[in-house]
């Protein structure tokens, strides 16, 4: 099992491809920075402005920690596509490139093949998921220094202490972590109904722009869809910045999230075992 | 028997890719699937390597049963099915070391060089897999195929793109597996020729059955050559062949060579008494005629299909 999870990553570090997710992070993550750097307190202003009609606002708002918030809730959203982009290609791609065939006629059962890949492409999303941390808040707290975290939600200011958020983002890229892990298997499920190495990764990012677009639709008929969509439970990890904390309904997302995995994978395995492989 | 196949099926949708197919190989041989396109060969040999499930049958290699001892039957088989694909962002040394980890197989770096000697990449086996030509990507394909020293050796039409040296190769290579390391190999090939030169048995596929198994010897021996005489004198060779009940046909324009139909066992009485008549005899070809031995057996084959429904 340990020589399939080696040679999986192997596959995975060569692949040009794999470095996309990377390189887009560092941009993105890097062009926020700057531009707050050069210019955040103009944005801070205006984000502000109505508070600062009724409050006092003093101290370094812009710090690492709203810095690596900002660039979380920006980037959370683009992460998944990134993830899918690797993890739809796992078993299609092997199959449009003629490799599966090879793959399968090694002396392992198809499930082993198939966890090896699963866990591979966890490993590459918790890299991603480090990659940002450290980029978010390493460089966030280098260049803007430490400071209280000003969450501002739509009805309520939320303030969290700076000794108190270290956790919170821990806790936020775990939950992160879990949500991309969803997307993970249900590329991987898709990219085993197909030999068409991009297919799976379409379909997956269309589902999850769709199911993101019903999630922020206020529509009464989509309200009644939206729990049982995985791309609802996926934003969870912004509760972990508010106080108190709504630990049921962590806990309830996260438990939803476990479930997805679960139920993306079992059908995976199931056809996967049972595939013909004819190509 | 390394192979036994046993009333193997498989069909897709309504149509039966292979039906009630039956097959066995002995060890040390070199085994040649026949056929022509769509008869059942790569379906055969997807099922032969857990690549297909089949409907129906039963397949044994080294005595074990494919659908519950698989990982202890594929730990012993190398193969190359339909084409040599590789990683291609990848070069041809990691794709070996990739393949050959997977297939356990012991020194791996070690075993690496000594196949990538044996099939002639050396010097080329850190370039990028998508740099190289058909043929090297065939090489490579045995490379891995060998890699882990496996008893049986499956190959699938390997003579595919390979120019003729290379075909060359890979025939003494395959016969150098079978005779100096006493492995099997079962080949697929579309080339009768390809298989009568290396194989030791074979069986002809059509329709999913194997019309004619047994070894190629005796399989071909009744079958008919095509012998050709050259001569400085045609009508006096023709008119001694009538002498034996031969009817040949030639003349001047075709350089000096007559064409006859006879058994092998013909040539050397033919030879012996054109040169007692005197006949000057300057070059003698016998060849065989597969194609017609080929499309003789798969259109009975047809036939008895046809008459059955």
């Amino acid at each position: 099992m340990l020589k399939l999870l080696h040679a999986e990553l192997l596959k995975i570090v060569v692949k040009p491809r794999s470095y996309i997710g990377f390189a887009a992070i560092t941009v993105i993550v890097l062009l926020i920075e700057f531009a707050l750097w050069l210019d955040g307190q103009s944005y801070l202003q205006f984000i502000l402005q109505t508070l600062e009609q009724s409050f006092d606002v003093q101290g370094n708002i812009l710090n690492g920690n709203l810095v690596a918030f900002i660039i979380l809730q920006t980037l959370i959203v683009q992460m998944p596509l990134l993830v899918a982009l690797i993890s739809g290609d796992l078993v299609s791609g092997e199959a449009a490139m003629g490799t599966i065939r090879l793959l399968l006629t090694k002396p392992f059962t198809r499930g082993e093949i198939l966890w090896a890949k699963f866990f591979a492409a966890s490993i590459y999303v918790f890299l991603l998921i480090l990659w940002l941390g450290l980029l978010a808040l390493g460089i966030g707290l280098l260049v803007f220094g430490p400071g209280d975290l000003t969450v501002l939600k739509s009805d309520e200011l939320i303030i969290v202490r700076a000794g108190d958020t270290l956790w919170r983002f821990f806790a936020a890229f775990g939950i992160a972590f879990l949500s991309l892990s969803v997307v993970s298997a249900f590329s991987l499920m898709l990219s085993c109904f197909t030999d068409n190495s991009i297919g799976p990764i379409i379909t997956a990012m269309a589902v999850i722009i769709l199911f993101t677009i019903i999630g922020t639709l206020e529509v009464p008929l989509f309200d009644l869809i939206k729990p049982f969509l995985f791309t609802t439970h996926m934003i969870v990890w912004r509760n972990v910045f508010e106080h108190p904390l709504d630990w049921p309904l962590i806990r309830n997302s996260s438990a939803i999230l476990l479930l997805h995995i679960a139920v993306f994978l079992s059908v995976a395995f199931y056809y996967f075992k049972r595939k013909d492989i004819y190509n | 028997m390394i192979v036994e196949i046993k009333q193997l099926s498989k069909s897709f949708g309504n149509l039966k890719a292979v039906d009630c197919l039956d097959l066995q190989v002995a060890p040390r041989e070199v085994f040649g699937l026949l056929g022509p396109n769509g008869a059942g060969k790569s379906t055969t040999l997807r099922m032969l390597l857990s690549l297909i499930r089949p409907d129906e049958g039963s397949i044994k290699v080294f005595g074990l049963d494919l659908s519950t001892e698989r990982r202890k039957v594929l730990q012993q088989i190398g193969c190359i099915i339909e084409k040599p694909d590789f990683y291609l962002y990848m070069s041809g040394l990691d794709n070996l070391r990739v393949f050959g980890a997977l297939s356990h197989t012991p020194q791996l770096r070690q075993r690496i060089d000594e196949m990538l000697e044996l099939v002639g990449l050396k010097g080329r086996e850190k370039d990028l897999v998508k740099t190289y030509s058909h043929g090297m990507k065939q090489r490579l394909g045995l490379a891995q195929a060998l890699l882990h020293d496996p008893g049986l050796i499956i190959l699938d039409e390997p003579t595919t793109g390979l120019d003729p040296q290379g075909i060359i190769e890979l025939r003494n290579l395959i016969l150098h597996l079978k005779n100096d390391l006493g492995k099997t190999v079962i080949l697929s090939s579309h080339i009768l020729s390809e298989i009568e030169m290396i194989a030791d048995r074979m069986a002809i596929i059509n329709n999913g059955k194997a019309v004619v198994q047994g070894r190629v010897r005796e399989l071909l021996t009744e079958e008919s050559l095509n012998m050709r005489i050259q001569t400085d004198d045609i009508p006096r060779a023709l008119a001694v062949l009538r002498t034996i009940s031969f009817q040949g046909a030639g003349g001047d324009r075709d350089g000096g060579w007559i064409s006859l139909e006879c058994t092998r066992e013909d040539v050397p009485k033919v030879v012996h008494t054109l040169s007692v008549a005197g006949v000057n005899i300057f070059g003698v070809q016998a060849t065989r005629s597969l194609e017609d031995f080929f499309l003789r057996i798969t259109a009975a084959s047809e036939n008895s299909v046809r008459n059955i429904h």
